[in-house]
């Protein structure tokens, strides 16, 4: 049956307990797990992952597709706006006036015009297209990254999934429980002296020292072996895994910015969405396999074109340009996938009214997102929305058509189901009798 | 809901009171006999040709466990001229009469009354007989017909909410759906099986139940019916209580009343759902099965009506309950549900687990070494109660609970509230002085609901610049003082819920009057009256009346004046269905760490109490003390279910919603800092506020702090409270075990670290000291041999004295609540 049911699910939320069990039988907390179960399934590297990383450009707020990739410079005025497209590298694919450089970037990536789903809410609509599900009353799903967590586990000191600076809401692990959160590194990769909270030592602390107070905590650590429970289990898990970090040289260096020549740095702009996705190089670079960048911002009821113009627009032209640029030229592109999203698109309609001054609304019935690398084409458009952009003309995609194509080709099947508490729940709706405009087989053979 | 439960089968309802009281010792070990037999409806009245009535025969054990056996009875009609019976048990009207039909199992016989009436009336009702079809086939769900713009050329209310627009839309010439003179080449009908292309695919198949309904009502002219044709009035559903084991089928049966008396066998046409899939599931024809122990709710819909099943299945009792003295009626009503589970409680936690926890979990900090030491001392037989008193008439416990309050009020100067700082300070100051004087809820209720003028002068005159326009400050009213969330009926009716769009407006109207305006001071806004406004219902165009949310329009005439006074007696009055169930079952989830129901600001048939008995209980008492919230405090703080160990028992680990035992929190952000500054003696400095005011004390949450963001500080974007998070994740490791923040406080010379190493007192003492300040309680003599088991010479000391309050502070007995 054709139906997009909101209200699906039970009321119940679900604890952590199935996920943390195996963690429970080895001294190594969840490593051992993650050990096995990486082993059992198919790991980054193996034939049936083509992409090892995703890197999930995150426009808080809801960016206009009007204004950014989806122009429609022969609408009324009522809705165009007041940017022009321009041409880009790609013949017949233009974008926006203020993404100058993105436009010498278009063979890199590719336009997703026609994604479309049931909400305007900005939390139902993130829950969306950050986990590819509806939610279901009383579940949260996990994020696309908690998945790759899950079914990797780690693969060196460095966490499977982390965001910068910060996480999002619904860029979290739901169901799946604290170890699979991503871990935010909670301070500005563009601010003087950036350092990642707490991840070195502090003053007068050596290595030893710390060893002799985690054999002390692990000797005096009374409660969990009078209480048998999951978030002690998982925080356990947390504790083990921050040891390593702490102590490890690839950690330190990986966020160590410094490093970078400054030309680098330049180049993807000074600012603090440019050098999050610098940071996101760097991280993926390290063996990272899911980083979120999360920028807001996007939310422009009011003035949307002052704000656009001035601010979003020519940092994301630069950030996102340099990091297409950069790993290309590193020869990552082909295995890390970068998918540029918001929660929605903005209504056509501009509203003019004195409160908003030119703004726009929430629009999810279409609007556009960016996908490139992992193996997909570069320089195309998949789908085409109305004259006024208002609807999809030709070829919906919706939030789990990405996602299942993105899970395909991180070798994950997106069909899977983990039992959670005698219930199965299937990781992505997309293949049952939900809407469906398919995968984005007109970028890669995905079968 | 409640009232659903008064229609139960008292037969059925004594059985179950009579199990829950029923001593759990071992099983008897005689197989069960069968004691007697009911059956359900024991009264039928059919009213039309078509309708049918299935019944349900269910047998009860010795044991007290029941069976359903409508497929092994015999059944007989003693005037087949009036009604036929065929297996199982489906009743059919033959002519208008009465007689009587017998249900006979294994020799015992039980009768059912039959009436049937008005059997040469074919007519059909479109409201009563083809709507249920349509709705039962999907087609006007959100994501089909019922979307807001509808589909293709079909636009259906949302879950049948508005039957005569339905009919208009489906009978519509334009749309050629209907077709009387070649009813069978209706294309309503082809599309409902996918005869022509149908974007939702073939709901039904030609010949169904469904497909024939629709096709004679097609056939008959597809009438609308008319004025005096009966309405349904009720729904009831069998059994609405009865206690199940895993693996134990049975199908529910659903009964619709209608205004002319008769009634009707929905089964077949209404929605089922399962609160609790792990207890019980139900199958979208009725049929339950078992899947699990625990207790669960079936959530039953028909007709835009509803109504609850409950069932429980208990674990098999593998010793019998033990002997536990309860300390108030609170603990007789919590141990009553665990004895009819057979889950065992925890045991009373030990003087230094209670001490701790009645201090975080009332005043938010930790009892000093010398508060410790006194308590564990006294040897007062009533020192808990004493010591519950005391904590509630310190001024911390203000503190701590302005920042709950000011959570769910959403108290902040900057974004998103945007009170500024003279508006945040007023509104803090005067919820602080609330909490402080135990100020009686109803009339905190009354001056938050009533407040004008200034928000820079009148504190609670904020709480109408916190949600945006009449809708905002209704649902933000609904969900703190009755824990309903309002917001999703904001936009559209749902379909297993009882609050619409109506609801919502209808509160809203209550606001309408309410404006604000700038004065001539940077920022201020006054809050005043209008003489008239009113709230625009979308829909319809038409201003909203006033409603009370579940309950009565207001008449004409008491729209007069300050419709806000109305609305805060209305919610404040003990007959209030929400409001005192909603505030002790809120008090109980921040003692207790789960609501009885869950989350507290959650209110709704389909998120059923966990106990409603207990609930009812604590809302009784709260009203009669005239709101007294420390009262309520104080009941549910000296009740032995609050003083149970949090350390499960082999029957009650796996119990998350029972109150077996004490349930882990991870202390709240606020919790923490203000603990780990007590331990080290060294406070955070928060910008503009004097040195040592504890995070605990801050009036909002706009002062910078990366470690309460870390630990879940919200930013109070929303008046619900799991804004707030208390989980765990690795940022929070890496802070406690590295961070600047917890390192320069356990280094600092001014602190206690330095000052424990620097004093004359022997290590032994120290170590005493520290365990008695971060755990509230003495060492163990294991934990000295560790920590002294090798000599510490004097140089050594203060490293030693840093590692250890280190160590301390990152133990799970620090960082949760237990």
């Amino acid at each position: 049956m054709l139906r997009i049911d909101m209200e699906s699910g039970n009321g119940r939320r679900i604890g952590r307990r199935d996920f943390v069990q195996i963690g429970a039988l080895s001294t190594f907390g969840v490593t051992m797990a993650d050990l096995l179960r990486s082993r059992a399934l198919a790991a980054p590297g193996t034939k049936e992952a083509r992409a090892k990383a995703c890197i999930v450009l995150w426009m808080s707020g809801g960016p206009s597709h009007m204004d950014t990739f989806d122009l429609k410079p022969n609408a009324p005025s009522t809705h165009r706006g007041t940017f022009k497209p321009i041409p880009t590298k790609v013949p017949g694919m233009q974008i926006c006036e203020h993404l100058p450089k993105l436009a010498q970037q278009a063979d890199k990536f590719s336009i997703l015009r026609t994604l479309t789903h049931p909400s305007p809410s900005h939390d139902i609509a993130s829950h969306i297209m950050l986990t590819g599900n509806v939610p279901a009353r009383g579940t949260v799903s996990p994020s696309y990254g908690s998945v790759v967590f899950r079914e990797w586990g780690y693969q060196g000191a460095l966490p499977p999934y982390i965001a910068v600076p910060n996480g999002h809401r619904y860029a979290q692990a739901g169901f799946m429980g604290g170890t699979y959160k991503p871990f935010a590194i909670g301070a500005d990769p563009n601010a003087k002296g950036f350092q990642v909270r707490s991840l070195r030592m502090p003053a007068g602390m050596t290595v030893d020292r710390l060893q002799h107070r985690r054999k002390w905590l692990e000797q005096l650590d009374q409660l969990k072996r009078r209480i048998d429970h999951e978030e002690l289990e998982v925080l356990d898990g947390f504790y083990q895994r921050s040891y390593e970090m702490i102590v490890s040289p690839e950690s330190s260096k990986a966020f160590d910015l410094a490093s970078e020549d400054d030309k680098v740095r330049q180049r993807y702009g000074r600012n603090t969405f440019g050098q999050s996705c610098l940071l996101a190089r760097r991280l993926v670079e390290a063996g990272v396999a899911f980083v979120h960048v999360e920028r807001g911002g996007w939310d422009t009821h009011a003035r949307n074109f002052e704000t656009l113009q001035n601010a979003r627009l020519p940092e994301l032209d630069q950030g996102f340009s340099a990091l297409l640029e950069d790993l290309d030229h590193r020869g990552l592109l082909d295995t890390t996938v970068v998918l540029w999203m918001g929660e929605f698109g903005r209504t056509p309609t501009i509203d003019y009214a004195p409160r908003w001054q030119g703004g726009r609304h929430h629009y999810s019935k279409v609007f556009s997102s960016v996908i490139a690398g992992g193996g997909l084409a570069g320089g195309h458009v998949v789908g085409e929305s109305s004259e006024k952009g208002e609807e999809v003309k030709d070829r919906p995609v919706l939030p789990w058509d990405v996602g299942a194509t993105l899970f395909t080709l991180l070798g994950i099947p997106y069909d899977k189901t983990y039992v959670e508490r005698d219930r199965n729940i299937r990781l992505l709706p997309y293949g049952t009798s939900v809407v469906s405009g398919g995968m984005l087989t007109e970028l890669a053979d995905l079968s | 809901m409640r009232r659903d439960f008064n229609l139960v089968n008292t037969a059925l309802v004594s059985l179950v009171i009579a199990l829950a009281l029923a001593p759990c010792g071992w099983l008897p070990a005689a197989a069960p006999q069968r004691k007697q037999i009911e059956v359900f409806p024991q009264k039928v009245h059919l009213s039309g040709a078509r309708t049918r009535q299935g019944l349900r025969v269910t047998a009860i054990l010795s044991d007290g466990t029941t069976q359903d056996v409508t497929g092994d009875a015999h059944y007989r009609s003693a005037d087949p001229n009036i009604a036929k019976v065929e297996p199982p048990g489906v009743i059919r009207p033959v002519a208008n009469g009465e007689t009587r039909i017998t249900a006979e199992y294994q020799g015992k016989k039980l009768e059912v009354a039959v009436k049937v009436t008005a059997v040469e009336n074919q007519a059909f009702n479109f409201r009563n007989d083809v709507l249920p079809v349509i709705s039962r086939l999907g087609c006007n769900q959100m994501g089909c017909h019922g979307s807001p713009k509808g589909k293709k050329r079909l636009h259906l209310s949302l879950f049948s909410a508005d039957p005569h627009k339905d009919f208009l839309e489906i009978t519509d010439a334009k749309k050629k759906l209907v077709d009387p003179k070649k009813a069978p080449e209706s294309w309503l009908l082809k599309k409902a099986i996918c005869d022509v292309d149908h974007g939702g695919g073939d709901l039904t198949e030609e010949g169904s139940d469904e497909y024939n309904v629709l096709l004679a009502w097609i056939a008959a002219g597809a009438p609308e019916g008319s004025e005096q044709d009966p309405q349904l009035e009720r729904i009831e559903v069998y059994p609405a209580k009865r206690s199940i084991q895993p693996g134990e089928r049975y199908r529910l049966l659903v009964e619709a009343y209608y205004t002319d008396g008769s009634m009707r066998d929905v089964t077949d046409l209404a929605s089922f759902k399962s609160n609790e899939e792990a207890v019980a599931k139900v199958e979208a024809d009725g049929m339950v099965e078992g899947t699990g122990y625990g207790e669960a709710v079936f959530m039953v819909g028909y007709g835009g009506m509803l109504t609850t099943s409950r069932v429980r299945s208990s674990q098999p009792a593998k010793v019998a309950f033990p002997k536990v003295q309860p300390y108030n009626k609170v603990d007789e009503l919590v141990f009553a549900q665990l004895r009819s589970l057979n889950i065992i409680p925890s045991e009373l936690c030990s003087d230094e687990e209670f001490l701790r926890r009645v201090y975080l979990d009332v005043i938010g900090v930790l009892p000093t070494a010398e508060e410790a030491r006194d308590f564990l001392a006294d040897t007062n037989p009533n020192k808990r109660n004493e010591l519950i008193d005391s904590l509630l008439s310190r001024p911390e416990y203000a503190d701590f609970y302005a920042v709950k309050w000011g959570d769910i009020l959403q108290i902040n100067r900057d974004i998103p509230a945007r009170l500024q700082d003279k508006g945040m300070w007023a509104y803090y100051r005067w919820l602080w002085n609330a909490l402080d004087q135990n100020m009686p809820m109803d009339q905190f209720v009354h001056e938050l609901l009533t407040a004008k003028g200034s928000g820079y002068r009148n504190g609670p005159a904020n709480f109408f610049r916190v949600g945006e326009g009449a809708q905002g400050m209704a649902e933000t009213a609904s969900t703190v003082f009755l824990g309903v969330r309002l917001d999703c009926a904001h936009c559209h009716n749902h379909p297993f819920e009882q609050f619409t769009l109506v609801d919502n407006l209808g509160m809203a109207a209550f606001f309408a009057k309410v404006r604000i305006k700038r004065s001539a001071e940077q920022d201020e806004e006054i809050i005043y009256l209008a003489d008239s406004g009113t709230v625009k219902n979308p829909e319809t165009k038409k201003p909203a009346v006033p409603k009370f949310l579940g309950g009565r329009e207001l008449k004409p005439q008491e729209q007069q004046g300050d419709l806000r006074a109305v609305l805060a007696d209305w919610i404040t009055s003990p007959d209030n269905p929400y409001f005192a169930r909603h505030m002790a079952n809120r008090v109980w989830a921040w003692l207790l760490g789960r609501g009885i129901i869950h989350e507290p600001d959650d209110f709704r048939s389909t998120n059923p109490a966990s106990n409603p008995e207990l609930l009812d209980y604590l809302a009784q008492e709260f009203v009669q003390s005239g709101y007294d919230l420390k009262g309520l405090y104080r009941l549910i703080l000296s009740s032995r279910t609050y003083q149970l160990s949090a350390i499960p028992n082999e029957w009650n680990r796996h119990d998350r919603i029972y109150y077996s035992h004490y349930y882990l929190k991870r202390l709240t952000a606020e919790q923490l800092a203000t603990a780990i500054s007590q331990v080290t003696g060294i406070s955070e400095k928060y910008a503009g506020l004097p040195l040592g005011t504890r995070a605990t004390q801050l009036p909002d949450v706009s002062y910078r702090s990366e470690f309460l963001d870390l630990f879940g500080r919200p930013k109070r974007a929303t008046p619900v409270e799991s804004e707030r998070t208390c989980d765990t994740h690795i940022g929070q490791s890496l802070q406690m075990i590295s961070s600047e923040y917890i390192a320069r406080k356990l280094r600092d010379n001014k602190g206690r670290a330095a000052a424990l190493a620097a004093s004359d007192m022997p290590t032994e003492a120290i170590v005493e000291e520290l365990y008695l300040t971060t755990l509230s309680r003495f060492p163990t003599e294991a934990e000295r041999q560790v920590i002294l088991g090798s000599p510490i010479d004097k140089k050594q000391r203060r490293e030693k004295v840093e590692d250890l309050m280190w160590v301390l502070m990152n133990t799970k007995e620090f960082l949760f609540n237990h």
